[in-house]
């Protein structure tokens, strides 16, 4: 009898190994362990054996039952994570088909940098303003330091609607107007973002374009603040190694005024031909405002001191870019918004 | 202005090479455009003497010249008919560029031609008066070969060209340039012309009488007499310096008269004293209908705002602008009345517009010059034109000056000056900088200085003026990077502008953004069936306007959008999903800034690309509708209404509708007509929608509060409707809601169909309804009860069945 049980539990055990499927393990369970299983009918068969022997003949049998059971379960284990493999290889897609796409809207460049040039001075503290696109002469011009006849309206050649009323020039006039509501509070810390108009129309210059106009009065506020203000925004928008140089130039609504230049960020400052060979890049003008100009919108000189500076939006955008044709911008050709 | 390196030389000590120099200056506020030789390229000519001429073998024209170059005798071959031995002339050799293109070694028939004998037109030098086209350019004397041409010609100089600001009109002369030269350049020294002039006896004052009529318009008007002219060529130096400045020399007086105007920023005109009739000069006003013609031999038609020099007949010449034709000093001339005037620049500059000629003497006038330079310039003038021995001077000047410009005193305060700038000067220090510039400096109080301004610096008038020269002397480098103090908090918060907002929403949307013109051609209005009487051709004209094409301002987005979409479509990009915000203008009245209203415009045409999984839809009537109730959504307005609307000749009549909140017309959107999208060549569907965001904001109800989720679970239940095709689905929704009360929280329609088993004159509408109750669990009969509740009411009130 004992040689029958280990007869059986070679048997189950070489049956087990060969065994190819989930139902072919459960046909082995049934022939070893089953009600008419080998194992079972070799315990049936104890009653021939003498009782001194039983418990011994009792436990190997048990144990052989055991060890089946042991083994049927590791072998359903290993070909259930077969079958599974399996399955999983079977549903394998191509993952270099592509992906159902998604409706991307693209900002226009010159809207990303509008956005960018707040962002920086928003987290300076200052403010958002705004000013209507036709204005008074008396905002444009008159307010701002520029008399009728001032030579200084020469570089702003102006779209005309009637004697006093004008296409703005440049986003300075909002300069005045947001001084004329805020006085005689302190600070005034604003930029104004916007169109700006000018009658010139060729390859380097647009009848329509855009500026940001920033101004900051005080009790107390110096040209060294005004340089501390630009060099953060500088560093803050075409990188932290940028530094920048203040020229000495000529404004009617501020003085000193200054042309801002930043180093080229082709050559390093070195002189390529993105900088024309100088180093530097003209980014803005600024300056202190004009006694008169705080004067006209109802400060004290005396009292207040101001700074104000302005930048072109294409300009930026052109350098930060790579852009070097402005018709670009107002052609809207997909093919060239959709890299934004 | 253009002034030569030597020039400025002359009447300061510099020793800074130019492009040094430039930098400086621009640094220090007269920026300096560019740097360069009179002639390009000419160190890289060089002399060569010739030693031998033979005539070439193969070639009638040619000849072979032997050259000896300093290091090397080299032949060359050349058909000038010009050659001479033993002369001395210009080679450039391989490698060199000129003008017409690089110079090469090559053969000519045969023979090599180891360079290039060039005439002065193949350099560039016969501008400036060396050699011409005809033979080459041959030098006087005896050159050493192998010395660089510009050196031999005198040409070894720099130009520096300076882009001045309209406040620097004192740096439209030579000699101001300089003294911003010596200004920075510690220790420099300023060498000024010495005028000292030899009068003959004659009283000028009997040869000419001067009367000014309209003395707010000339405060000063000098003159000098020279007679016995001898007109003639003016000398080299002259020339140069006059071609280095752009000014082309005529002759010895003119020349004269440019130089000292280019010299001083003082204009001075020369007449023919004979050809002014009564020996007379009137500064007046020119009379209406008044004519001259003028230097350049155009007819100008003079107006009664203009200031005219006149004798006692006629206008001779436009002050400040230009002179006339019939006083031109020309070869019989025999006494010139020689001019030195302030005229008023307003005046000069209105002048030169209306005529459209800007002149070097009405852009100095334009931008003020020095009051007191008048009687030295004229005298210096009288002096060269001695000095070169072309005319005797009169013993007198003619000065009538009806307003002196009073001394210039400002108080600068050391305080202030560091108040502005941010620095820490010491009153010593700001006075140093400013006696720098020669200004005279007297010590006042315990803080002030008391600054005398000189005359020539017609921009200095008021403190500030002074903090400024302080500042660009001391250097804008120099002063230190500060922050501004003071709080950062503003009064107002920062909120976002709704046109960011509605940017970057519809952005997400997955259009485009684009950016156009605000001004529009007014034919475009008929290109986009705008009918005649519509408000959107009430518009802002432009006086002034660069063209047709863009002369009003837009009241709508469409003819912008309309553009781009064509520009792409054209170029076979005709999926497009594009926007634009911003703003059109709504006239408020004559001499009055308009309405300027932010609107959206969303254009859109093709289909959207879906992938290869999904066919692709069409950007249709409903695609656009979605946008609008996206924007809307993220505006928060509520309860809008679509309304079917055809009434616009811009516009599909059977795909257009308009948008309400209420009573209030927000926009509207549709398909865009064929007859419209015809006129600009574009053939396939196209949609647009316009909102007045403006108006659209004034119902958002910015103020959000939250909903608690639901506690309870809802039941959803769906519900399919034949409905007749004359009954609106917002009025079968709307039925739903009333018939569903306050258990029904949602109802969307999913499917809409026509066609098999819907009978004709039907459509199928199918609902999912969501019923829920923030209060307990819904039963199935109170469902029940309302969904049929809700059929009833569908079946009455809009003839409905149950599919």
């Amino acid at each position: 009898m004992e040689k029958e049980i280990k007869k059986i539990k070679e048997s189950a055990l070489a049956d087990l190994k060969s065994a190819g499927s989930r139902d072919e393990l459960q046909g082995l369970r049934v022939k070893y362990l089953g009600k008419k299983g080998q194992l079972t009918k070799v315990l049936r068969g104890m009653g021939s054996v003498p009782p001194e022997e039983r418990p011994r003949l009792g436990e190997l049998a048990n144990q052989v039952r055991q060890l089946i059971e042991e083994e049927l379960d590791k072998r359903l284990a290993v070909l259930s994570a077969a079958e599974k493999e399996r399955k999983l290889a079977e549903e394998a897609i191509d993952v270099t088909l592509p992906g159902r796409p998604v409706q991307i809207g693209h900002k226009h460049p010159l809207s990303i940098i509008m956005a960018e040039i707040k962002d920086i001075f928003t987290a300076m503290g200052f403010k958002v303003a705004e000013g209507p696109e036709v204005e008074y002469d008396y905002y444009n011009f008159e307010a701002l330091n520029i008399p009728k006849g001032h030579p200084a309206r020469d570089m702003q050649d102006s779209f005309y609607f009637s004697e006093e009323v004008l296409l703005r020039t440049h986003t300075s006039p909002v300069q005045i107007r947001v001084m004329e509501k805020r006085v005689p509070h302190l600070p005034v810390r604003i930029i104004a973002p916007g169109k700006v108009y000018r009658r010139d129309d060729d390859a380097t210059h647009s009848p329509m374009f855009h500026q940001v106009e920033g101004l900051l009065v005080d009790r107390e506020c110096t040209l060294g603040d005004l340089k501390g203000v630009l060099l953060n925004f500088a560093r803050q928008m075409f990188g932290q190694e940028r530094e920048i140089r203040l020229r000495p130039s000529f404004f009617p609504f501020t003085e000193p005024s200054a042309e801002v230049d930043i180093s080229c960020m082709n050559c390093s400052g070195k002189g390529c031909r993105v900088c024309s060979n100088t180093g530097w890049l003209e980014i803005l003008g600024c300056g202190m405002v004009h006694p008169k100009v705080l004067a006209n919108a109802g400060y004290d000189p005396e009292r207040v001191v101001g700074f104000a500076f302005g930048m072109g939006v294409e300009r930026i955008a052109m350098l930060k870019y790579g852009i070097n044709d402005l018709r670009l911008f107002f052609e809207n050709d997909v093919r060239f918004l959709h890299q934004f | 202005m253009r002034v030569a390196y030597s020039w400025l030389q002359e009447y300061v000590e510099c020793e800074l090479p130019p492009e040094e120099l430039a930098e400086e200056l621009t640094m220090v506020g007269l920026e300096v455009e560019g740097v360069f030789p009179p002639v390009e390229n000419l160190d890289q000519i060089i002399v060569g003497k010739i030693l031998d001429v033979k005539p070439h073998p193969n070639a009638d024209q040619l000849s072979l010249c032997s050259v000896d170059t300093g290091s090397a005798i080299i032949q060359l071959v050349s058909g000038a008919p010009n050659l001479k031995v033993g002369a001395c002339a210009a080679v450039a050799l391989p490698g060199v560029m000129l003008p017409g293109g690089k110079v090469e070694a090559r053969e000519f028939r045969g023979e090599l031609s180891e360079g290039m004998l060039c005439s002065g037109s193949e350099l560039g030098t016969d501008e400036w008066g060396f050699g011409d086209d005809k033979g080459i350019l041959l030098l006087s004397g005896d050159i050493p070969p192998g010395t660089s041409l510009d050196k031999a010609l005198n040409l070894d100089d720099r130009i520096l060209e300076f882009e001045l600001t309209p406040n620097r009109g004192d740096c439209q002369a030579v000699i101001n340039i300089a003294r911003e030269v010596k200004g920075i350049i510690p220790g420099s020294k300023l060498h000024l012309p010495q005028v000292a002039l030899e009068e003959c006896e004659e009283k000028t004052e009997d040869l000419i009488r001067v009367a000014i009529l309209d003395p707010d318009l000339c405060r000063r008007y000098a003159c000098r007499v020279v007679r016995n002219i001898k007109l003639g060529p003016s000398p080299a130096w002259m020339q140069y310096r006059l071609l280095s400045a752009g000014m082309r020399p005529i002759n010895n007086i003119v020349d004269v008269t440019n130089y000292v105007m280019l010299e001083y920023g003082q204009p001075l005109h020369a007449f023919d004293c004979d050809m002014l009739k009564g020996r007379q000069i009137n500064v007046r006003r020119a009379k209406a209908g008044e004519k001259m013609v003028s230097l350049d031999g155009t007819e100008r038609e003079l107006d009664v705002d203009m200031l005219v020099i006149a004798d006692q007949d006629e206008a001779v010449a436009i002050a400040g602008v230009m002179g006339g034709l019939a006083s031109e000093v020309t070869e019989k001339t025999r006494t010139v009345v020689l001019e030195s005037a302030l005229f008023d620049p307003y005046s000069v500059r209105r002048t030169a517009m209306r005529l459209g000629m800007r002149t070097e003497a009405s852009a100095r006038f334009e931008k003020g010059v020095n009051p007191e330079g008048v009687i030295p310039a004229l005298n210096r003038a009288a002096q060269l034109i001695q000095q070169l021995g072309a005319g005797e001077v009169t013993a007198g000047v003619i000065d009538n000056y009806i307003r002196p410009e009073p001394q210039r005193s400002i108080r600068l305060r050391t305080s202030r000056v560091n108040k502005v700038l941010g620095t820490e000067l010491s009153r010593a220090e700001v006075q140093e900088i400013l006696s720098r510039l020669d200004f005279p400096c007297e010590l006042c109080g315990q803080d002030s200085i008391l600054v005398t301004v000189p005359p020539y610096r017609v921009d200095i008038y008021e403190e500030v003026d002074l903090i400024e020269e302080v500042a660009r002397l001391y250097g804008y480098d120099q002063i230190p990077v500060t922050y501004p103090a003071g709080s950062l908090v503003q009064d107002q918060k920062y909120t976002d502008s709704i046109k960011e907002l509605v940017t970057d929403t519809v952005c997400s949307f997955g259009l485009d953004e684009v950016l156009t013109y605000s001004f529009i051609g007014e034919s475009v209005f008929d290109k986009l069936r705008i009918p005649k009487d519509s408000p959107l051709r009430n518009v802002l004209r432009i006086k002034n306007p660069l063209g047709e094409e863009q002369g009003v301002m837009r009241t709508t987005l469409l003819p912008g959008l309309m553009d781009v979409l064509t520009y792409n479509y054209h170029r076979k990009m005709t999926d497009l999903g594009l926007f634009e915000v911003g703003n059109v203008f709504i006239p408020s009245g004559e001499g009055k800034i308009p309405d300027e209203r932010l609107h959206l415009g969303v254009i859109a045409c093709g289909k959207l690309d879906t992938g290869w999984q999904v066919k692709g839809m069409e950007r249709d009537f409903y695609y656009i509708k979605g946008i609008v109730e996206g924007i809307l959504e993220i505006l928060r307005v509520e309860n809008v209404q679509f309304q079917s609307y055809a009434g616009s000749p811009a516009l599909h009549p059977g795909r257009s509708a308009q948008i309400f909140y209420e009573e209030e017309l927000l926009g509207y959107l549709g398909e865009l007509h064929p007859d419209l999208l015809a006129n600009y060549e574009v053939n396939t569907r196209v949609v647009y929608c316009e909102l007045d965001l403006d108006k659209v904001i004034q119902f958002s109800s910015r103020d959000l509060i939250a909903q608690p989720i639901p506690r309870y679970p809802g039941v959803v239940r769906d519900l399919a409707v034949l409905v007749p095709l004359s009954v609106p689905a917002a009025r079968v929704q709307e039925l739903i809601y009333r018939g569903g009360g306050s258990l029904l929280k949602e109802a969307r329609l999913f499917d809409v169909y026509y066609g098999d088993q819907v009978p004709e004159g039907y459509r199928s509408l199918a609902y999912s309804l969501l019923y829920q109750s923030p209060e307990r669990t819904l039963t199935d009969e109170e469902v029940a009860a309302v969904h049929s509740g809700i059929l009833q009411l569908l079946e009455r009130e809009a003839g409905a069945r149950l599919r």
